[in-house]
């Protein structure tokens, strides 16, 4: 076809390159946007470089692939003027038979020849409004890819700090020295002392490289785990509880747990609550101690206080098997305080029971078991003592490293409550006919805990009772009251309130 | 233009140019001693090539002028009988230059049988009309052997000639004869020929046959058969005439009632309007588009639309594609185009597909026509 045909298709092309350009910046700026956007999100970095190489790459990639789409084949062109301008197929026609002879094709020709003459090649303004016609959809994605990479270019998102400088500070370093000085002057063994100080000492000569604060925190969280890894492993208690769990003695293993973890109460912030705690230890200890085995005495009916278990030979006997299978199980060394502990605690019974046999009972028995489990208590009480001491010790390490370098607190509920708590599930009821599987410690079956098997004294029929049994029999009781429409649902919020907290307390108990 | 020429000649030779090298060569033979250069006899070439282009172009372009002529006389002539039937007449006109079978369907009173009557007298061909009725037999039509004796009275068989033996046939209310009769039409309407007690006989050409049927009054009729529906290339509805167009003929019978029109143009005409018409170009994607229509009206294929599917119990034949194609060449020329368009085949469309397509009771039931489905078929297949 003619020079006409060339004009329009010369503008097809044109269309094509113009269509195929902005579509390369489209999706070369929506590619560097989205990419800005994710790093900066991500608190990453990336060279200026990348993000032009990246554009750029796109952009031609891209573009080239609209082009070789967009590209009008002298086909697509011809169809696109017979549909443009409703010429019949006569542009295509002539085009598909342009290499035919003979006069009709002649005259076909000439009459698409005659056509296209007489179409308006579009000139200057009416040429940019038809290109706009014809790339405005693709330059509105560009439009939306520039808003995008504007967006993630302003998108006031911090980007990541620079690991500050540190050195450290004579304030520091006093008072690092002071607690190096304060772990060598404390009551620790000498096998678990000398370590803790190296790692001190250690940690002393470290900070004083240290130039970053990254640095900084590696160094000072490595010496609070090496501390760590030698006092809260050294103690005994954890073996001697798990033991004990297994025989199912709970009240036991509250003893030795409890009274273990009654250094958890102090903040240990100054060295000067150490010494205090170190003092008056075994009296902290015993306190709690004292608790807990008087209610095991109970669980044998050797307390003497009505409403209690009654004394029974047979339960006085499987007791002491219990506790000597536990000790034997221990896997301590013999001469370890709470190994000693409980084999007295073992023989004392044992002789006890020989008594009972020989006739020792009522009021006399009451009063020799006193004797019994007041000494057992005491020693008990002396062993765990020492243990809650290092772990104070540990404690006080921990926590003044962190305030000295201002370091986020512990978190103390996984790295201390757990050690002292309940060990594989192995608590139970000491009453517990022990015909179901229950993981023990509390009211309930399965995996859930709902509350302690404590007894407690129900006013309706006048006996003591599972703590348990009577929290869901008020809970029932509230639901008839909440069914029955004879709460204000400010009052029923409350109550349901009340009884959330009970559970959930009983839950953590 | 002149370019394509200059390509065409010089990238790939053709009949025409390879007539100009033979008459090169004679010109050479002729005049040995004369030596002609390579330059002088390339421009000789091209030179002739051009020539017999120009002459060739030229003849056609004359042709081209007698068929816009012819098709304008015959539709003046017409206009003298027949007020408005514009697309009628034309479509009438379209195939039988591409000589195709006509049937006209209309109540009675429409104007068919006079339409058909006027082109019989505008055509100048021998015109037959035949009232198709349910006595009617075959040997009526084709003719029959009589028994013929001469002057010394010997007697001898002879083949008397039906009504069927010419140009032009107007069947009207072709169903209305019985289906032997109209079987015997099948031949004569496909192959334009005539076979009686072995003995096949020609029809001179051109040959068309316009039927009418009347889609009211079924009572005593016999429907043709698909196929010898297929016979036919066009189906037209002649409608009941507007307001003004029956003025119109109101006005023009009080005059007359005898067709008035007369012979424009020849069965030669015809033929050579015929010729020129299967020159015109086809592209590719219009083919394949005319085809594609046509595959499409049958719901058995997997990739036809929904509309065949739910609408349509038979597809049409591929006769029907070959129509499409034949008649949108001479539908071209008679628009003034060289080409044939899409447009062309749309236009077609209802006239070769509205009595191949048979609708089934979705259809029906929806109160759907053939051409209904057919427009739908249309744009599902653009």
């Amino acid at each position: 076809m003619g020079e006409n045909f060339k004009k329009i298709r010369k503008k097809h092309i044109l269309y094509a390159v113009l269509k195929s350009v902005v579509c390369g910046i489209a999706l070369g700026l929506a590619a560097v946007g989205a990419i800005l956007l994710g790093v900066k999100l991500s608190h990453g970095e990336l060279n200026v470089g990348w993000y032009v190489l990246i554009g750029v790459g796109v952009a031609l990639a891209l573009g080239g692939a609209a082009f070789a789409v967009f590209y009008p084949t002298r086909k697509k062109s011809a169809q696109r003027l017979d549909k443009a301008y409703a010429l019949r197929e006569r542009a295509t026609t002539a085009l598909e038979f342009a290499g035919n002879n003979g006069a009709i094709y002649e005259l076909q020709r000439e009459d698409t020849e005659k056509k296209l003459a007489s179409l308006p090649v579009l000139q200057g303004g009416a040429a940019v409004k038809q290109a706009v016609k014809l790339v405005w959809k693709y330059a509105l994605a560009a439009v939306l890819a520039l808003a995008l990479f504007i967006t993630a270019a302003a998108l006031p998102v911090k980007a990541q700090e620079s690991d500050p400088k540190f050195q450290i500070s004579e304030f520091q370093l006093i008072a690092v020295r002071e607690l190096v000085q304060n772990v060598r002057s404390s009551s620790l063994d000498d096998g678990l002392k000398d370590p803790a100080v190296a790692t001190l000492e250690q940690l002393l000569t470290d900070l004083q490289e240290a130039d970053t604060q990254s640095k900084m925190e590696r160094i000072v969280y490595t010496a609070i785990n090496d501390v760590s890894a030698v006092l809260k492993t050294a103690g005994t208690y954890v073996q001697v509880s798990t033991a004990l769990g297994k025989s199912k003695l709970t009240y036991l293993v509250r003893a030795v747990r409890r009274g273990v973890g009654v250094y958890k109460n102090y903040g240990f912030e100054n060295y000067d609550d150490v010494r205090l705690f170190n003092a008056d230890k075994e009296n902290i200890v015993i306190s709690v101690a004292t608790q807990h085995m008087e209610n095991y005495r109970g669980t044998l009916g050797l307390s003497g206080i009505e409403g209690e278990e009654e004394f029974s030979a047979d339960v006085l006997s499987s007791n002491i098997l219990e506790i000597t299978a536990a000790v034997a199980n221990f896997g301590v060394d013999q001469t370890d305080p709470l190994y000693v502990s409980f084999t007295d605690f073992a023989d004392k019974l044992n002789t006890l029971k020989q008594q009972v046999d020989d006739g020792l009972a009522g009021d006399e028995l009451v009063a020799e078991a006193e004797i019994v489990f007041g000494a057992a208590t005491s020693s008990l009480s002396g062993a765990l003592a020492q243990q809650s001491y290092v772990l104070a010790v540990n404690k006080h390490v921990n926590v003044f490293l962190r305030n000295t370098f201002n370091l986020p607190p512990a978190e103390e509920e996984e790295e201390f409550d757990d050690d002292y708590e309940n060990p594989g599930g192995t608590m139970s009821d000491p009453s517990d006919s022990g015909d179901d599987d229950s993981p023990g410690g509390g009211y309930g079956t399965g995996e859930t805990i709902y509350g302690s098997d404590d007894l407690i004294y129900d006013p309706d029929s006048g006996e003591y009772v599972k703590y348990g049994e009577l929290l869901n029999r008020y809970y029932a009781i509230m639901q008839e009251y909440v069914r029955g429409g004879t709460l204000t649902p400010e009052q029923e919020a409350h109550i349901r309130a009340y009884f959330e907290t009970l559970f959930s307390g009983f839950a953590e108990d | 233009m002149k370019k394509f020429k200059k390509e065409n000649a010089t990238e790939q030779p053709t009949t025409a140019s390879e007539g100009a090298l033979d008459a090169n060569t004679e010109v050479q033979g002729t005049e040995p001693k004369v030596e002609v250069s390579a330059d002088t006899a390339e421009k000789h070439n091209r030179r002739a090539i051009t020539e017999a282009e120009s002459t060739a172009s030229a003849e056609t372009l004359e042709r081209v002028k007698r068929f816009s002529a012819a098709v304008e006389k015959v539709r003046a002539e017409l206009q003298k009988d027949i007020v408005g039937m514009e697309d009628v007449v034309d479509n009438v006109l379209c195939a039988i230059i591409a000589g195709g079978n006509v049937l006209l369907e209309g109540v009675p009173g429409v104007g068919k049988t006079r339409l058909v009557r006027s082109l019989g007298k505008t055509l100048r061909l021998p015109f037959s009309r035949i009232q198709f009725t349910p006595d009617l037999m075959p040997s009526d039509v084709t003719g029959t052997n009589i028994i013929e004796q001469d002057l010394q009275g010997r007697m001898s068989m002879t083949f008397n000639k039906g009504p069927i033996f010419s140009n032009l046939i107007l069947a009207d209310e072709i169903n209305r004869a019985t289906p032997k009769t109209q079987a015997a039409m099948l031949e004569v309407m496909q192959e334009h020929k005539v076979t009686v007690a072995k003995q096949t006989y020609a029809l001179s050409e051109p040959f068309f046959v316009l039927a009418t049927e009347n889609p009211i009054e079924q009572d005593g009729t016999y429907p043709l058969p698909e196929a010898q529906m297929d016979r036919f290339m066009f189906k037209l509805l002649v409608g009941f005439p507007g307001t003004e167009e029956l003025v119109g003929i109101v006005n023009m019978t009080q005059i007359t009632m005898d067709e008035t029109a007369e012979a424009v143009i020849d069965g030669e005409t015809i033929m050579e309007m015929r010729e020129l018409a299967k020159t015109v170009p086809v592209i590719e994607d219009v083919v394949k588009y005319a085809v594609e229509l046509v595959s499409n009206s049958h719901p058995e294929r997997n990739s036809s639309p929904e509309t065949a599917k739910k609408y349509i119990k038979y597809g049409a034949s591929p006769r029907a594609a070959q129509a499409l194609i034949t008649c949108g060449k001479v539908r071209a020329l008679m628009h003034g185009n060289y080409n044939v368009s899409y447009d062309d085949i749309d236009a077609l469309a209802y006239p070769v597909l509205r009595h191949r397509v048979k609708l089934n009771y979705n259809a029906v039931a929806e109160k759907l026509s053939v051409d209904d489905i057919i427009k739908r078929l249309i744009s599902e297949t653009r």
